[in-house]
């Protein structure tokens, strides 16, 4: 019988307790130490951590109609190598999808482990590709913006970009609100990559974005859209914007801008295209100015409705003769009729009497110089030179609107305050915002009461003689009463010097004049019709003019 | 005899014990298990909830599309139909007075 040696077996012993003494140290380290570390590695491989997008807010108009929404689509993805023949799935897509075999097949040949057959599929089309059961194709959602009215309402409501950023319009201007914040959900899923219920669940919801009930009115915007297109397209004017305004309150119930785009196809657009004319566009307004001229001086008391000069055609300012149109003289003439006629003379000498400070004042304050405060992206303040900065000559040529720029927001809110009694509010276009607090609406804000009562309701019967009577005849419509003014303007060039036989025709009115609900202002920048193009301007205002009374059911003031 | 009652005592709350255990963790199995299925039928739920959502999302798309005016316009001239020039309206008041 062999013996063991007790050496050997105490260094076997020994052995063994050092390998279990070194085995409990590590199992002591990872129990407490690297306890922390082997968690989070085990977790990692069954945790699932995902951002909850949130929302983005509906935009509707004053009556719940979408004008924007978003909503998932199906994007088609593939997995080129899990696709058994890829010629064969590329012609069934082309089908499809309205395109060229050759390029999709080309994509599935790639090398791509996984690539976007096309993104943000129509729902139909979404359909009868996954009845063809390809194996190695998929749908994965993602949110999209979709525009209802395609592009009825484009330049008010802006768009969003592929990145989902609101640009221009109210998607640039309320982009922060409309986007919401986005949430985050942690959980433990299982090797199906489905939650698990039990286990870790850490939750942050996401805030929706707000959404918001605007003032604008579809019906009135697209009766906007559609005159504004017709009157471009007969004029070959190279660009237009007709604003709708409710002069009790400064709440915009239409805004158009030409030319336009396609919210949904923003990539072919012409970038001119983006910039909305009806607030960043300065430019000299002409005879509607004269509006404001003749309501300062009657609210200074320096002139009366019944107050009359001798029209020779032309008048001396400053050293430098000013022109009626045409050049044509009218002799002993009112006010109201310097209105009616729109004599550039006339309101040169009103202008006068009234001095360029007082002059200057109330462009001031009929908003003039300065940015109306719109809750819109990218408003131009226009120009009205410090009083400083005036040559003599600019009391004339700025009482019947050059030398000075405007934009045709400033423009229509000065009639609105004409045309509600004198009262200058600040323009806006969103009337409400939901969000999970509640509603909250806007309340209209007066920033000035620019004139008194009387001297608006004098200036509205002037504006309504100067429809019934006057120049501005062709924006009458029968059974209602119409007060408003035409405006033919040079074009100033790059130079400063006015352009030859180039001419911005606008019309700015109101409607009934008794009773005012309605401001409607055309602008068309240089007409074919050049000086005769303030004839579209207010055909293109009876056209909206007459929609909006209709659809409003506003009764007859008067016998048709 | 005294000795072997104990022992049986014992032993059986030993089994008991084990068997309150077993049942425990039993109950506590199932009632995970069952945690599990039905956490995996709300997300199905979920799953239908949303999908749901997006239908009635693109419903509500087609409906104000359908109901844009300017579709609506489109389509009458489509049809053939022009847009009055004038449309009359009559004042409710000479109505009322002619009754």
């Amino acid at each position: 019988m062999q013996t063991v040696r007790p050496r050997r077996l105490r260094l076997l012993f020994a052995l063994l307790a050092v390998a279990s003494l070194v085995l409990a140290g590590r199992l002591a380290y990872w129990q407490t130490f690297g306890r922390a570390e082997l968690l989070a590695r085990a977790t990692d491989q069954v945790r699932s951590d995902l951002v909850v997008a949130a929302h983005r807010g509906v935009i509707r108009d004053r009556n719940g109609a979408i004008l924007a929404t978003t909503v998932e689509l199906r994007s088609l993805y593939a997995l080129p190598k899990l696709i058994p023949d890829h010629a064969a799935a590329a012609v069934a897509l082309g089908v499809l999808l309205g395109r060229d075999a050759g390029p999709i097949r080309a994509a599935l040949d790639s090398d791509a482990e996984w690539l976007y057959v096309q993104r943000w599929l129509p729902e139909a089309t979404a359909s009868a590709i996954a009845a063809l059961n390809i194996p190695g194709l998929g749908f994965q959602n993602e949110p999209k913006r979709l525009y209802p009215n395609d592009a009825i309402g484009a330049s008010v409501l802006g768009f969003v970009n592929d990145n989902g950023d609101g640009v221009t319009g109210i998607e640039g201007y309320y982009d922060a609100q409309l986007r919401g914040t986005d949430g985050r959900l942690v959980v433990e899923r299982d090797p199906a990559n489905r939650d698990l219920a039990v286990g870790l669940r850490e939750a942050v919801a996401p805030r929706n974005g707000v959404d918001l009930t605007l003032t604008i009115d579809l019906v009135a915007q697209t009766a906007a859209e559609r005159e504004l297109a017709a009157a471009m397209k007969k004029e070959h004017a190279t660009s237009g914007s007709v604003l709708v305004v409710d002069p009790t309150d400064g709440s915009i119930r239409a805004l158009a801008s030409a030319p336009t785009y396609d919210p949904a196809a923003v990539r072919v657009a012409d970038p001119e295209a983006f910039r909305d004319r009806a607030i960043a566009w300065p430019y000299e307004p002409g005879s509607t100015m004269k509006a404001m001229t003749i309501a300062a001086a009657l609210n200074e008391k320096v002139v009366k409705p019944t107050d009359w000069y001798n029209d020779v055609g032309y008048t001396v300012v400053g050293g430098r003769r000013l022109n009626n149109a045409l050049g044509k003289a009218y002799g002993p003439t009112t006010v109201t009729q310097i209105l009616e006629r729109s004599l550039n003379a006339g309101a040169a000498w009103v202008g006068q009497k009234l001095g360029a400070q007082r002059l200057s004042d109330y462009f001031a304050r009929f908003g003039f110089g300065k940015p109306t405060g719109v809750d819109l992206a990218g408003e131009v303040s226009g120009t009205v030179r410090p009083l400083a900065e005036w040559y003599p000559v600019d009391v004339g040529t700025a009482s019947f609107g050059q030398g000075v720029s405007v934009s045709p927001l400033q423009l229509a809110m000065a009639y609105a305050a004409l045309a509600n009694g004198g009262t200058l509010y600040r323009p806006y276009v969103v009337a409400s915002r939901r969000d999970a607090d509640g509603e909250h609406r806007t309340a209209p804000v007066a920033v000035d009461q620019v004139v008194t009562p009387e001297t608006a309701a004098t200036a509205r019967d002037m504006l309504l003689a100067t429809v019934d009577d006057g120049i501005a005849h062709n924006a009458s419509i029968p059974g209602f009463s119409v007060a408003g003014k035409t405006g033919t303007a040079q074009i100033a060039g790059p130079d400063g010097s006015y352009v030859d036989d180039q001419y911005v025709s606008s019309f700015a009115g109101f409607f009934p004049a008794d009773d005012p609900k309605y401001v409607v202002l055309i602008v068309l920048e240089k007409p074919d019709s050049r000086l005769l193009g303030t004839v579209t301007a207010t055909d293109a205002f009876k056209g909206i003019a007459q929609d909006i009374l209709r659809y409003a059911r506003i009764q007859p003031d008067r016998r048709p | 005899m005294r000795s072997a009652s104990w022992d049986l005592r014992i032993f059986g709350a030993a089994i008991a014990a084990i068997v309150f255990c077993f049942a425990l963790a039993l109950v506590y199995v199932s009632q995970t298990t069952a945690l599990s299925v039905a956490g995996y039928d709300v997300q199905k739920l979920a799953a239908q909830r949303d999908e749901l959502r997006r239908q009635n999302s693109l419903l509500e798309v087609q409906s104000a599309r359908l109901d844009s005016p300017a579709r609506i316009a489109t389509d009458a001239q489509r049809l053939g139909m022009v847009r009055a020039r004038y449309v009359p309206v009559i004042p409710a008041q000479a109505l009322i007075a002619k009754r």
